[in-house]
């Protein structure tokens, strides 16, 4: 108990380093960071105008145009908040074999991947918060407002959780390094599906029911799709709960794995790197 | 014709120590391969969902869509066969790596870029080029010799865009170093290539074909083998795509002078 108290009170050192590395170059930290994923879904916003127009309808899958670009604002604001494969650096230090200068710090290594996640997420929250202001104060008649309080905190709790999935599974595939020495394929295939499974690409309601049903099983639905469908109203508190189920099962899992990946790898390290 | 050969040797070299390097990493080979497949499925699963709901975007029907997806996926097999170092530029600018480049005799932009030659890259490049012949067999029912003359002249076209694109972005690396200007500009706006630009309007259009010609890797190809483009247009685009890109290779030079060791 005292160890994890100990921890903790190092934790905001960490959040504190991770950002001065962050914050070191200030346009790398516009690019980077600030707008991050926005570049995607303003291209989205013209195929499903393309696609409107071009068939005519009003309604796509269910969704009005209007409804498609509150999905993609809500997307892009949840995308933000996740870590991706450049988040990260655990492959290069095991490759290059300087991860045993972190293994000598008085704190456990996974606080400093920890930290690195809380830095990332609290900017990206904070950032995510302005874009949405922003876009509120300028086009106000498009911009998407959640449907209500509950659904805004039950978004923000499926999002957060999502979000230490795509940790613990970036945190496991670079772990994977110690026996593959190189693992950026790996890290790229993960987004790959991710991207596609989450509804990143285009809303799972969308695609073929049976298509749903199965990504439903997987946390990347639970992350983006359902928490913006959750805002959209376009789900209900009961699929909420069930995203809750779903999440907290992988989470332990991940977590297991992570546990088991990390002891096993650094106890063959060599330490001279690959 | 002695300079061509001298930059074909060292290519030739460049390949052999790729195809060694990577006789030593045999999963990751495999794991790469696997990757941009995965990459292939995801962009075509994309789009044949939107085709479900609709029988054109923008005008582009299903079919002369592929072809598009097909451009796409060739050039970005050129971009793994032979550039993907560039995807490292920014860092290795940062960390002052690039003196050993300056001393070698080539051009800078040559050995630097072409350096990784990928032998995975080489096994994605025949799946990317059987679903763009498959894509244009679809399109194209009754291809003739003519259409396969000025496919691979489309073919070229988007491997060149490729590597002006590439060289064009890094060069914010150059004025902005340790930004990551270039890979969140490549992203953005790669994001775009993948689309037919007409869903965009026609300033836009314009500007993403003759100005950051992201749209030269696929959809001014892709239009000119679907016959989109009239022949004045589509002599005129290519011929100033080819005069932008050597420009945008002098400039890279130009702004390359100014790269000091340990930059960041």
């Amino acid at each position: 108990m005292s160890a994890l108290l100990e921890e903790l009170r190092v934790l905001p050192h960490v959040v504190a380093y991770e950002w001065r590395k962050a914050s070191a170059f200030r346009m790398g930290l516009v690019s980077r960071e600030l707008l991050r994923g926005l570049g995607r879904p303003v291209v989205a916003l013209f195929v499903y105008f393309a696609m409107f127009e071009s068939s005519g309808a009003r309604e796509l899958g269910g969704y009005t145009f209007h409804q498609l670009i509150a999905y993609l604002v809500w997307t892009s604001v949840i995308f933000k908040c996740l870590t991706d494969e450049k988040s990260l650096d655990v492959a290069e230090q095991i490759f290059d074999g300087y991860i045993t200068k972190y293994l000598v710090m008085p704190v456990g290594f996974f606080t400093l991947v920890l930290g690195r996640f809380v830095q990332l997420t609290g900017l990206q929250l904070i950032a995510s918060f302005v874009f949405w202001c922003a876009g509120a104060l300028l086009v106000p008649a498009y911009w998407p407002h959640p449907v209500s309080a509950l659904a805004l905190a039950q978004a923000l709790l499926l999002v957060l959780l999502g979000a230490y999935c795509y940790l613990l599974v970036h945190f496991i595939l670079s772990c994977l390094a110690f026996w593959l020495d190189v693992v950026w394929s790996l890290l790229n295939m993960f987004r790959f599906v991710a991207s596609f499974a989450s509804g990143l690409l285009v809303p799972i309601a969308l695609m073929p029911g049976s298509v749903n049903e199965a990504l439903s099983y997987f946390f990347p639905y639970w992350t983006v799709f359902a928490p913006a469908e959750l805002l959209l109203g376009r789900m209900s508190g009961g699929d909420a709960l069930r995203g809750l189920l779903v999440r907290g099962a992988w989470t332990v899992a991940l977590q297991a794995l992570a546990a088991i990946t990390w002891r096993r790898g650094i106890a063959r390290f060599a330490g001279a790197g690959a | 014709m002695t300079t061509v050969l001298h930059y074909l040797r060292i290519a030739r070299e460049l390949a052999r120590v790729g195809i060694v390097r990577k006789s030593q990493l045999q999963l990751e080979f495999w794991c790469q391969v696997i990757m941009d497949c995965m990459w292939y499925v995801s962009h075509v699963a994309v789009f044949e969902v939107l085709y479900a709901h609709v029988t054109d975007i923008a005008g582009w029907s299903r079919a002369e869509f592929r072809v598009m997806l097909g451009f796409l996926f060739v050039s970005d097999a050129f971009m793994m066969i032979w550039l993907s170092q560039m995807w490292r530029f920014g860092r290795d600018l940062k960390d002052g790596k690039l003196d050993p480049f300056r001393v070698r005799p080539a051009s800078t932009l040559f050995i630097y870029g072409f350096q990784q030659f990928s032998l995975e890259g080489c096994t994605n490049m025949l799946f990317a080029f059987g679903y763009l012949v498959y894509a244009v067999r679809i399109a194209l029912p009754e291809p003739s010799t003519l259409t396969w003359l000025l496919f691979a002249g489309c073919v070229l076209l988007s491997c060149w865009a490729r590597f002006v694109t590439v060289t064009l972005f890094s060069v914010l690396e150059l004025a902005f170093v340790g930004s990551d200007l270039s890979r969140f500009v490549t992203e953005l706006l790669h994001s775009t290539s993948d689309r037919p630009l007409d869903v965009f309007g026609a300033r836009i259009r314009a500007l993403l074909i003759y100005v950051l010609p992201v749209g030269a890797l696929t959809y001014v190809p892709a239009s000119l083998l679907l016959g989109r483009y009239g022949w004045l247009e589509g002599v005129g685009c290519v011929a100033w795509l080819l005069a932008f890109g050597v420009a945008v290779t002098w400039g890279w030079s130009r702004a390359f002078r100014g790269y000091q060791s340990a930059m960041g």
